[in-house]
């Protein structure tokens, strides 16, 4: 790294890890290497149960940190932040860690400070060996944990805020690595920005820096040496790029784009809060799909008016036996307070296929993606649908909660699985069990034979709810998995197109809303299409939605009602690919991105 | 003992979330678990540290061996959870 005299700035290259622009005064941490406790030999013998003693301490110790400091984080940055703590969590349990640094201390006589180091030490390097980027990145974990623990054996406390020296005014903090309990306890309004020489993208460190909105470049060799405690540098976390002593013209660039992301963050929260729908008026409900209760909090922060789609195969599959019915209520109950008052469509189980949960034993079928999955495995194992319906109902008593069933692809599995959510609706009012009043009935439309006969089916059900990964494999005959086949698969497919616009001219019909929960939803090369189609509620991943309302806003239903015209004419879906670009980029007014 | 032949098909590999799966099943049962590669190296299957030094990549095969009272359960659980290709695919 060669410094180009004092003056002319200097730029440096790495990984760009969290998005933005920062810039400020260096502060470049020099760490203090934790002082072992120096001891003239080795343990005596009868000591040695007394060090082992010493270490369960700061194990204990050091668990009861992680889980408050979890429950800190996850109240701040989400439940998904809070379970990167439960990774170093389990390093404590490892078999391949703690039985071993136990071991150093009987059998070696090592101090509890050394024997956890030494230990640690040889699994980092482990790691840190594979020619794997995921794998480095967990060696930081390890390393971060350990040092946790050798402070507790040294009789230290709970770590206090990073920052102690009076008001540093806005930092870019330059380290060698940063770990991510120290990551976790950055101060977003006095650290502006983060270099680090070693780690990248897939560390945790990142991943909360991310959450913080902190700009960061990970991986620029030589940082620490090349910026000097103090002086100016800028990070542009966009394009991994660090200026070290910026020109003027620069610091004019990184405030330029600095007030144009304010803007854009400005637009977002207001957006974010403002009614959906197209520049004409044209009223579309943004929903998220979610997996599990956690992610509740990441759909509300994206502005998400309800839940669109909640699977509920995730618990089935953590558990080594079934669910049962309270476990299933609790954390359907989670979801609907969680959502408060907003709507949750809750799925029944969507197993078979190439999903397979503990506790059902499937057959192995010659053609799963054909054979028993979804509502025709659901009706067979009829405790295991009641009890799903059963807690469903009950988690109706706390907001408004819709059921949608899967796989569908005829009246009968509709008829049946109605007749046996009426049965247990009835069992439960017989006991008194406090339930909403009414609780709509959609289906997953997927099944081209579905969507073909939405017409009779709209009679019958609440809500359609168009499930695109599917349609699309099941109307194209094509595996998206497959390399062979997957250029065949393509939600763009006039074929497609044509069953989606049936679907939705048949709720239409009967008046009921027309919604999407595949990929397609979220996908902002499709917002034309499908509000021109009228679908009424889209429900995508939840980072989608900041994708697609900003192009939502700005569309005019009127124009994309033509387009539809247009595209469901087309031959292939590379002319509809082709004629939607065109489209919106007539209407793109893109400000050319400043770069340095 | 009992063992069974399994084909990591989830894009991160035995890593991640797959990995952290894998011990949380492996954990719940009291049979020793084993996880062994093509190439004879041997991890413990209840250790995320053990697993993650494998670096089973996507499409690897696996060998998973237990031992013990509930060894059937066990094999079978692991097999469904990598069968299922960790819950993830929509």
């Amino acid at each position: 790294m060669q410094r180009e005299g004092l003056h002319g700035e200097m730029r440096l290259e790495g990984i760009a890890v969290s998005e933005g622009v920062a810039m400020g005064r260096a502060c470049v941490w020099r760490r203090e290497t934790p002082l072992l406790r120096q001891t003239a030999g080795p343990v005596e013998s009868g000591d040695a149960e007394a060090e082992v003693l010493r270490l369960e301490k700061a194990r204990e110790a050091v668990r009861k940190e992680l889980q408050e400091e979890a429950a800190r984080l996850g109240a701040w940055l989400g439940q998904a932040h809070a379970e990167i703590l439960g990774v170093q969590e389990e390093f404590l349990d490892d078999p391949a860690f703690w039985p071993q640094v136990v071991r150093k201390v009987r059998e070696e006589g090592l101090p509890a400070e050394a024997a956890v180091q030494r230990v640690s030490e040889q699994v980092a390097a482990m790691l840190a060996g594979l020619d794997d980027a995921y794998l480095r990145e967990r060696a930081i974990d390890i390393q971060d944990v350990v040092g946790r623990l050798v402070r507790r054996l040294q009789g230290g406390a709970s770590p206090g805020a990073l920052w102690d020296e009076e008001d540093p005014g806005p930092s870019v903090v330059v380290v060698d690595e940063l770990f991510p309990s120290e990551a976790a306890r950055l101060d977003p309004a006095r650290v502006y920005g983060v270099i680090t020489e070693r780690g990248g993208k897939t560390s945790h460190a990142a991943f909360l820096l991310k959450a913080l909105g902190i700009p960061a470049v990970f991986g620029v060799e030589g940082a620490r040496s090349a910026v000097f405690d103090g002086e100016t540098v800028a990070v542009d976390g966009d394009a991994g790029i660090v200026i070290v002593r910026p020109s003027e013209a620069t610091v004019a660039g990184v405030a330029r784009r600095q007030s144009e992301t304010r803007r854009l963050e400005g637009e977002w929260a207001t957006l974010r809060e403002a009614a959906s729908c197209s520049a004409d008026g044209r009223r579309v409900v943004l929903e998220a799909n979610i997996s599990t209760p956690a992610e509740v909090e990441m759909a509300l922060a994206n502005g998400a008016e309800g839940v669109g789609l909640f699977r509920t195969e995730l618990f089935f599959l953590e558990t080594p036996t079934l669910p049962d019915e309270e476990m299933q209520y609790a954390a359907y109950r989670r979801v609907v307070e969680g959502m408060r008052g907003r709507p949750v469509t809750i799925r029944t189980l969507d197993v078979g296929g190439d999903k397979e949960i503990p506790g059902i034993p499937l057959l192995k079928e010659p053609n799963p993606f054909l054979g028993h999955r979804g509502i025709r495995l659901s009706l067979e194992q009829s405790e295991l649908l009641d009890a799903q319906l059963r807690a469903i109902l009950r988690a109706s008593a706390h907001g408004p909660v819709r059921v949608m069933f899967p796989m569908v692809s005829g009246l009968e599995e509709l008829r049946a699985a109605k007749a046996a959510l009426q049965a247990v609706r009835e069992a439960l009012a017989a006991r008194g069990v406090a339930m909403a009043d009414r609780v709509p009935v959609g289906i997953m439309v997927e099944v081209p034979s579905a969507a073909i006969l939405a017409d009779r089916f709209a009679e019958e059900v609440d809500f359609f709810s168009i499930g695109t990964n599917d349609l699309v494999q099941y109307a194209l005959a094509a595996d998206r998995t497959n390399e062979k086949v997957a250029d065949l698969y393509d939600p763009f497919h006039p074929a497609v197109l044509r069953l989606i616009a049936q679907v939705v001219e048949a709720a239409h019909r009967k008046g009921i809303p027309a919604a999407m929960c595949g990929d397609m939803a979220g996908d902002p090369l499709a917002t034309p299409i499908l509000l021109g189609l009228g679908l009424d509620e889209w429900s995508m991943n939840s980072g989608a939605l900041k994708r697609v309302k900003p192009l939502l806003v700005c569309l005019e239903y009127a124009a994309t009602r033509e387009l539809v015209e247009r595209v469901l004419r087309l031959g292939t879906a590379a002319e509809v690919r082709a004629e939607t670009m065109a489209f919106l980029q007539k209407l793109r007014r893109r400000p050319s991105r400043e770069t340095w | 003992m009992l063992s069974r032949s399994l084909t990591i098909a989830h894009a991160a590999g035995l890593h991640a979330r797959p990995a952290s799966l894998f011990v949380h099943t492996a954990s719940r049962f009291q049979a020793r678990i084993a996880v062994r590669k093509v190439d004879g190296r041997q991890a413990d299957g209840k250790s995320i540290i053990g697993l993650l030094s494998l670096a089973v990549r996507p499409g690897e095969a696996i060998t998973v061996e237990a031992d013990g009272p509930d060894e059937a359960e066990a094999v079978a659980a692991l097999e469904r959870l990598v069968r299922s290709n960790f819950a993830e695919a929509e």
